[in-house]
Parts: structure tokens; C-alpha cells; sequence
């Protein structure tokens, strides 16, 4: 029993964070417009957001901002973190205000990228949003990737180039899938983050390009419908789907 | 050698110029901005001044800070004791259970934070009566910034080496003993850095504040958001920012000279 | 490597054209609050003219500004927007004089609403929706015969009340109940009115800009001091039936909203071809009732649904004298205002 408590614990402690979500699902199907009260079962909130041609086109470009912006972000910060490996100038200094962007609070950022977007005179939209959710992509790919960086085993590399693999071969055949799991990882954290952003995308926003939680957000003062909880049902649907496909591939193969 | 170096260099060029460009540069103007003079028609013009420092001396701006100040070792401190023990478990389990939970911590992140935050509202309105109360602003930002506490010492406490624990217990080293003496130094870099990742936040959620907490309590973040979309004061916004970015920058110091401090703790055994 | 960067470019421009979709030629971009129009509305309008509707979105009348001075009044083809941001954006020029002779149904504006301080000849805008700050309260549970703001501080309310949280509003409010404008740049007036705003701080339990309605209905609070349009949702819901709702007695506050076209619309022919589709009678009507907010187009009152008409309409012996709209005020006058409001939300906790 001693043994089974950390599981236990930690087990309470994570699914205490799902109680909102399950509340948000159960909500989903309510039938009231309203959020306060239950006025019975129904799906008229799934079938009006089938309709919303805006929710699915904020949606895809959510979708693309983040997908861009964590990949950008993750050939940057892998090659970083490569790269420091070695002593290199001015290292410290780089490290450290590469992280500023998830250590200051968003609105400064948001502040800070409005006035100087708007300085460089870059069209608001899909540009403006990945750059400024690139600077705070790299850093959750660079946490996750540099650890694993540093333990790399050289030796394995060095040897590769020496029986004559160029340093592309030698970094795809073995450095990349040493890497790949905390690659991968850094960027469905960096994706989630951009997917979910609203304070920063509020002030780099484009007229013709909406994410999806500003999408959101904008409705708060009409009020949110259920419809977007059923979106976000659906999201989560999918997401389940997509990890657990991919896990029953991963044992197929391996078997 | 030389040229080792050189493609090493090559490596973090794009990580040095994207950093120099859109982030050193676009904090740099808002520093060049707070001390600008704000017109009477609400624009800026480029004349120095301190005057919105001077402005943050007035009292209203300083208990601000200080309550949220207060409200952010409050947050952090809960975030501690729950998540700290969290995330070393986390670490410890099998690692099939430790992927599970790892995928488990980052799923919440897919449901938006606006309609999370709104069913909390709904569970506190039905359940309790602390709906719009310093209660429920406390419970809700720690439940926001929880994934982050626990991700942080969990990464710090895989890591660890698992030999060295065993090591001492067969020594005889009681639990305690052995925790204060290798766990707690070996994962107190993941546990700063939780704190660095919940401790200034929790000074800007704004939207939490004003959702849950019936917009009676304000944050040093509404502070920013009052300036720059109220009052259109950009340049008292900035210095805003500034002197929280000087903050975080001092939790950052802080957590760092702390973490040699564990380390030397361990060595000296 | 190369294959993963093309197929990384295929998908950007997959997704780039799904964003995309149509092209520009006969397109009609609005930019407002979410949920202004009824999507029948839109719909129907899109089938007769053929022009594509594309609804854009901000959440304060400030990002609203901000974003029209960072496209430099483009991009968009009609905003609608609150009555002082619309006095910013003409005197930045950033809207275009409206083309009168495409409006048939101009004279369908409701004269009240006209010549209103933001455009003071009518050139620019277009009234559309008009809120009046009322006082909604539950008199099951509250012992106060609620006639005025003086009623708020009533020692009985304790923690009872919810202001709305826009403080120009609230603040202004109270600077009526002293006899004051709304829109003083007098510190010492502004100050008396921070003082009395105090004393109300042990009553309130809210403040906050949505929804004030959901948390009447649902006796988080008893009392609020809401929007026209939370009191029409309060009223029109099952159990808001009971509800009374107050014109204050020592003055109104009210806003107007206003369509305008901006400077350098692409498409300033369907800007206008909308106003017009709007101001027609039946389609305001189930606008204004759709939105909760008080019809400014007298054509469309005799179409309201008599259930909203006393909502949805100015009543007949309404005392406009002493109503106000709130203005743009000073920065310094501004500062006041931020300053004594922060102290006031501080003593609420």
C-alpha cells in the first residue's frame, strides 16, 4: 500500500486539474444558452458550430500558426542546443534572454512586440503572430531538448564521421534520433502554448487573420455559447484519437 | 579547433540573431519608452522624463504591487506543497505511468484556458459560496499554474540518479535524511524554476483576477492593462513593465545564487 | 531534408488558402464586438447583394482604435463602434464622410440620436443601438424601494451589489447623483465623487463589464447598476420575470454606437449598401432585438415584438434633460479618474 502512494498523489493531484475540463464537456451538451443553469440535454450547440464557418477558419489558423511557429522554433533551438555544447561567446548572455519570453509577463511582451511591429511596419497577421509565438516556443523546446543535448553520447558521432559519414548523414542517422523524443515533446508543449494563446496574439493580431482564442475571447463580451465547448469537446476527441493511434502504431512496429 | 568552434558558432547564429531581434530589441524600446513624456492628447513624445517612475512612488501603485506581491507567495507557496511532491512522484513511477502523466499534464492545455476558467466559475457558483472572493482568485491561479510547478521538478527529478538514494538508505540513512541530503539539492534547479515560471504570472493573470475575483482585486498586470487601453498612458505602461521585468529578473537572481547554495549543501557531505 | 521543408510548404499554402478563401473583389469587411447582427441578417443580405460578408472582431473600442491607426484606416470597410471612440477616430481622420444620396432609408434614424457631440453635422455616422445605464434588481430579496443611485448605498445592500467596469460610467454616474456632469475636468469634483464612491465599496460584491445578467439571475448578486442590454437578457429570461428595472431619478447615462466608414475603405459601395440594408425598418427591428440594446431607428420600433418593446424603445416620458453621454475628457482628468477608481476597487476587498 506504502508503495502505491506517490502513484495515488499524483494521480489526485492531475485529476484535479481535469474537473474543469469534464465540467466544460458536460456543458457542452447543455441545452440553455446561458452558463449558469443546466436546461437539459442536447446537441443544438454542435450542430449550430457545424454551421460556423468563422470558428473553423479561426480554427485551421490556429492550427498554422502553431504548427509554423513550433517547428521554426524547434530546428532553432535544436541546433542551439547543439551548439552549446561547447563554450561559445557571449553563451550566458544569449541563454538567458532567450528566456525572458515565458519569465516576463505576457502583456509586457504583447506591449513590447505591438510598438515594434508596428515600427518595422510588418503587415499584421500570420507573420507577426508566428514571430512573436516563436519567442516563446523556443525556449520550452530548448529547455526540453538542451538536457537531452548534453548527455548525447559523442563518441557514437564522432565515430559515424570518422568511418566517413558527412555531417548531415552523421546528424540524421544518429544525433536526430537520439534527439527526436525530446524534440517531439518540446514541440507538442510549444504547440499547445501558441495554440492557446490570447494575451500576446491580441496585440499582433491581423484584420483578416483571427486565432481561435481570440476568437473566443472576443465573444466574451456577448458572452461564450456552449459552442465552444462542444469545439473544444471535439478538439479533445480528436487529440485522444491522434495519441492513442499513434501509440497502438508505435507497438505495432515494435512487435 | 578553430573552425570546431566555428560550426558550433553556426549552430546558435539563428538563435542569437532571433533572440537579438524579437526580444532584446522590442524590450529594449519599451525601457527607451518609459521614459518618455506622455502629451495631454494621449500620444508620445520623445522628451525624457521620470515622471512616470515618479508616479509609481504615488501610494495606490505601491500597495498594488505589494498585495500582488502578496498574492503571488501565497500561490506560489500552495504551488510548492502540492506540486513539489507531485512532480518527485511523477519522476519516481514506472515509466510507462510517467509518460502517461507527463501526456496527462500538457492534455488540459488543449481545452482553452478562457472556457476552463469559465467552468471553474460554474463549479464554485454551484458548489461554494466563494465565488468573487480572494479565495477563489488564490484556488484558480494555482490551478493555472500547477502544470508548470510539477512539469519543472519532474524534469529536474528524472534526472536524478536514482543510485546515489540507494546508496545513502543502505547506509542507513533515515527517508528524511536522505532526502534533505540528495533529493532536495539535485532537484532544487526544477523547483526554482517552477517557482520563476508561477511566481510572476501569478502577478498578471489578469483574467483571473477579474473573473473570479468579481473585479475587486487588482493585479499589478491590471495596472499595465489600465494604462495602455484606459488611459492610453504608454509610457506609464512601460514603466510598469519595466519594474516588473526588473522583478522577474531578481526572482530569477534569487532562484540562481539558491541553487548553488542546495548544491554546496551536497557536496559538503 | 529537402522533402520535409517542400512538404512544409505545401501544407502552408494549404492552409494559407483555406484562410484565405475568397478574393477581395466583393467583399464586406466588418469589424465590431462579437455578436452584433443576427446571422439571418447577414445571410440575407449576402444572398441579395452578392457581397461576401466577412465579420471581424475586437473586444474594446481601444484595440479597435488601435488596430484602424496601425492600418492607417484600411483593411476594413465598416466599423461600429461606442460614441467617444468615434470622436477619436474622425478627429484622427480616420473615417470618410458618408455618401448620402446611397442611403434611402436615412431618414429612418431616429432624431434623438442625431447631431450627438462625436458628429455633431451627421456626416460621418450612422446610430446604430443606443443603451441607457439602468438599476435591475431582484425585489424578492431586496427590502429597498430602489428609485435612484442614492438607493445603492442603502446599509441593507451589504455585499450585494454589481457595477458594471467601466469606470468613466460608474464614476460618472455618481457625479450626477452630486449634481455634477458626467464629464467634469474639475479634479475637485472628480475627487468628491471618488470620496462618495468609497462609501459604496462595503455594498458591492462585482464589478465587471459581462454578463452582469447571469449573475442576477443566478443571486451571486441582488442589485446592479447594468447595460441596457444585460437588463433586456435579465428581463427576457424565465427567471428574471420578476425583475424591476429603474431609470435613476437624478440622471441618465447613456451611449450611443455608431457605424462609420473608415478613410481608406476597399470597398466603401457595400459599406454603404449595408447602412442601408440596416436602417430598413423590419431588418433593425430584429437587430435591436437580437442585440438588447434601445432601437435608434424609428422605422423599426412598430416592428419590435411587444414583449421587448418597453426594452427595446425609448419611452414616451422619458426625461432626456438631464441625460448625458460619457465624452472624452482631459489626460489629466483621465488620470484622476484611474486613480481614484484603483482606490475604490481596493477598499471593495
Amino acid at each position: 500500500m506504502r508503495k502505491k502512494i506517490p502513484l495515488i498523489y499524483v494521480a489526485l493531484v492531475i485529476g484535479v486539474l481535469y474537473i474543469p475540463i469534464i465540467v466544460a464537456i458536460i456543458f457542452s451538451f447543455n441545452d440553455s444558452r446561458l452558463y449558469t443553469t443546466w436546461g437539459g440535454f442536447s446537441l443544438r450547440w454542435y450542430a449550430t458550430l457545424f454551421r460556423d464557418e468563422d470558428i473553423f477558419i479561426s480554427l485551421l489558423n490556429s492550427i498554422l500558426v502553431a504548427t509554423v511557429s513550433s517547428v521554426l522554433s524547434a530546428i532553432i533551438a535544436t541546433a542551439a542546443a547543439l551548439g552549446f555544447r561547447k563554450k561559445l561567446p557571449a553563451e550566458g548572455f544569449f541563454k538567458s534572454t532567450s528566456m525572458i519570453p515565458i519569465l516576463v509577463p505576457e502583456i509586457i511582451l504583447g506591449m513590447a512586440f505591438l510598438v515594434f511591429f508596428r515600427f518595422l511596419n510588418l503587415p499584421f497577421g500570420f507573420i507577426t503572430l508566428v514571430l512573436s509565438h516563436m519567442t516563446f516556443c523556443i525556449p520550452y523546446i530548448f529547455l526540453q531538448v538542451s538536457t537531452r543535448a548534453v548527455a548525447l553520447d559523442m563518441s557514437k558521432t564522432e565515430a559515424a564521421r570518422m568511418l566517413g559519414a558527412g555531417p548531415f548523414r552523421a546528424f540524421f542517422n544518429i544525433t536526430l534520433p537520439d534527439l527526436l523524443p525530446s524534440i517531439l515533446s518540446g514541440i507538442f508543449l510549444a504547440f499547445a502554448m501558441s495554440f492557446d494563446d490570447v494575451v500576446i496574439s491580441m496585440f499582433v493580431v491581423g484584420p483578416r487573420f483571427n486565432t481561435l482564442p481570440i476568437k473566443i475571447y472576443t465573444q466574451v463580451k456577448t458572452g461564450i455559447t456552449p459552442e465552444i465547448n462542444a469545439l473544444c469537446t471535439l478538439m479533445l476527441l480528436v487529440t485522444v484519437i491522434c495519441l492513442t493511434a499513434s501509440k497502438i502504431i508505435k507497438t505495432r512496429t515494435k512487435i | 579547433m578553430k573552425s570546431r568552434m566555428k560550426s558550433d558558432f553556426k549552430k546558435v547564429l539563428p538563435l542569437y540573431l532571433f533572440t537579438a531581434f524579437f526580444v532584446i530589441i522590442p524590450i529594449a524600446y519599451a525601457f527607451f519608452l518609459s521614459f518618455m513624456t506622455r502629451t495631454n492628447t494621449f500620444s508620445v513624445e520623445y522628451v525624457f522624463t521620470l515622471d512616470n517612475y515618479k508616479e509609481l512612488l504615488k501610494p495606490i501603485y505601491l500597495t498594488t504591487f505589494w498585495d500582488s506581491f502578496k498574492l503571488a507567495i501565497v500561490v506560489t507557496t500552495i504551488n510548492i506543497v502540492v506540486g513539489y511532491p507531485a512532480g518527485l512522484f511523477m519522476a519516481k513511477l514506472p515509466e510507462r505511468q510517467r509518460k502517461f502523466f507527463f501526456a496527462a499534464l500538457t492534455f488540459p492545455f488543449w481545452i482553452n484556458s478562457i472556457v476552463r476558467i469559465a467552468s471553474i466559475i460554474i463549479l464554485l457558483r454551484t458548489y461554494t459560496t466563494i465565488l468573487y472572493s480572494y479565495f477563489a482568485v488564490v484556488i484558480t491561479m494555482v490551478y493555472a499554474l500547477m502544470p508548470f510547478m510539477i512539469y519543472s521538478v519532474y524534469s529536474a527529478g528524472v534526472k536524478l540518479d536514482r543510485s546515489a538514494l540507494e546508496a545513502a538508505r543502505m547506509l542507513g540513512a533515515s527517508e528524511i535524511r536522505a532526502f534533505l541530503d540528495i533529493t532536495l539539492p539535485l532537484t532544487a534547479k526544477g523547483l526554482l524554476s517552477g517557482v520563476t515560471l508561477t511566481f510572476v504570472p501569478s502577478m498578471c493573470l489578469i483574467y483571473i483576477s477579474n473573473l473570479l475575483g468579481g473585479g475587486k482585486f487588482i493585479l499589478a498586470g491590471n495596472l499595465i492593462e489600465n494604462q495602455l487601453i484606459k488611459t492610453h498612458n504608454t509610457p506609464l505602461a512601460a514603466a510598469i513593465s519595466v519594474v516588473l521585468m526588473m522583478l522577474t529578473g531578481l526572482v530569477i537572481l534569487i532562484c540562481n545564487r539558491l541553487e548553488p547554495v542546495a548544491r554546496r549543501r551536497r557536496r559538503a557531505k | 531534408m529537402k522533402r520535409i521543408v517542400s512538404i512544409l510548404l505545401c501544407l502552408t499554402f494549404l492552409f494559407s488558402f483555406a484562410a484565405c478563401g475568397k478574393s477581395a473583389e466583393k467583399e464586406l469587411v466588418i469589424y465590431t464586438w462579437a455578436g452584433m447582427f443576427p446571422d439571418e441578417v447577414i445571410d440575407n443580405f449576402e444572398k441579395e447583394t452578392g457581397i461576401t460578408v466577412i465579420y471581424q472582431n475586437f473586444d474594446t473600442d481601444e484595440n479597435m482604435l488601435m488596430t484602424l491607426e496601425t492600418t492607417k484606416g484600411s483593411d476594413y470597410d465598416l466599423v461600429i463602434a461606442d460614441d467617444y471612440i468615434i470622436e477619436q477616430v474622425i478627429s484622427e481622420g480616420l473615417a470618410q464622410k458618408l455618401d448620402k444620396t446611397k442611403i434611402s432609408n436615412y431618414e429612418n434614424i431616429n432624431p434623438t440620436f442625431m447631431g450627438q457631440f462625436y458628429d455633431k453635422d451627421d456626416a460621418y455616422t450612422v446610430p446604430y443601438g443606443a443603451g441607457i445605464m439602468q438599476i435591475a434588481y431582484n425585489p424578492d430579496k431586496v427590502n429597498v424601494d430602489i428609485k435612484g443611485y442614492k438607493d445603492l448605498f442603502d446599509k441593507s445592500l451589504e455585499g450585494r451589489v454589481g457595477v458594471v467596469g467601466n469606470n468613466r460610467v460608474v464614476t460618472g454616474l455618481i457625479l450626477k447623483m452630486l449634481g455634477y456632469s458626467m464629464n467634469t475636468e474639475n479634479e475637485n469634483e472628480i475627487r468628491e465623487a471618488g470620496t462618495k464612491l468609497k462609501e459604496l465599496a462595503p455594498n458591492i460584491n462585482l464589478i465587471k463589464d459581462e454578463y452582469l445578467n447571469e449573475d442576477l439571475l443566478a443571486g451571486t448578486i441582488d442589485v446592479a447598476l447594468v447595460y441596457q442590454s444585460q437588463a433586456t437578457l435579465t428581463a427576457t429570461d424565465e427567471k428574471g420575470s420578476n425583475f424591476k428595472f429603474v431609470m435613476p431619478e437624478e440622471g441618465l447615462g447613456f451611449g450611443v454606437m455608431g457605424m462609420f466608414v473608415p478613410s481608406n475603405a476597399k470597398n466603401s459601395d457595400a459599406a454603404h449598401k449595408f447602412i442601408d440594408y440596416i436602417l430598413d425598418g423590419e431588418v433593425g427591428a430584429s437587430c435591436f432585438s437580437w442585440m438588447g440594446y434601445c432601437s435608434t431607428n424609428s422605422a423599426a420600433d412598430k416592428y419590435i415584438d411587444d414583449s421587448l418593446k418597453s426594452f427595446l424603445t425609448l419611452p414616451e416620458n422619458l426625461n432626456t434633460e438631464n441625460a448625458e453621454i460619457v465624452q472624452n475628457i482631459s489626460a489629466d482628468a483621465a488620470d484622476v479618474h484611474e486613480e481614484i477608481w484603483n482606490e475604490f476597487v481596493k477598499s471593495c476587498n
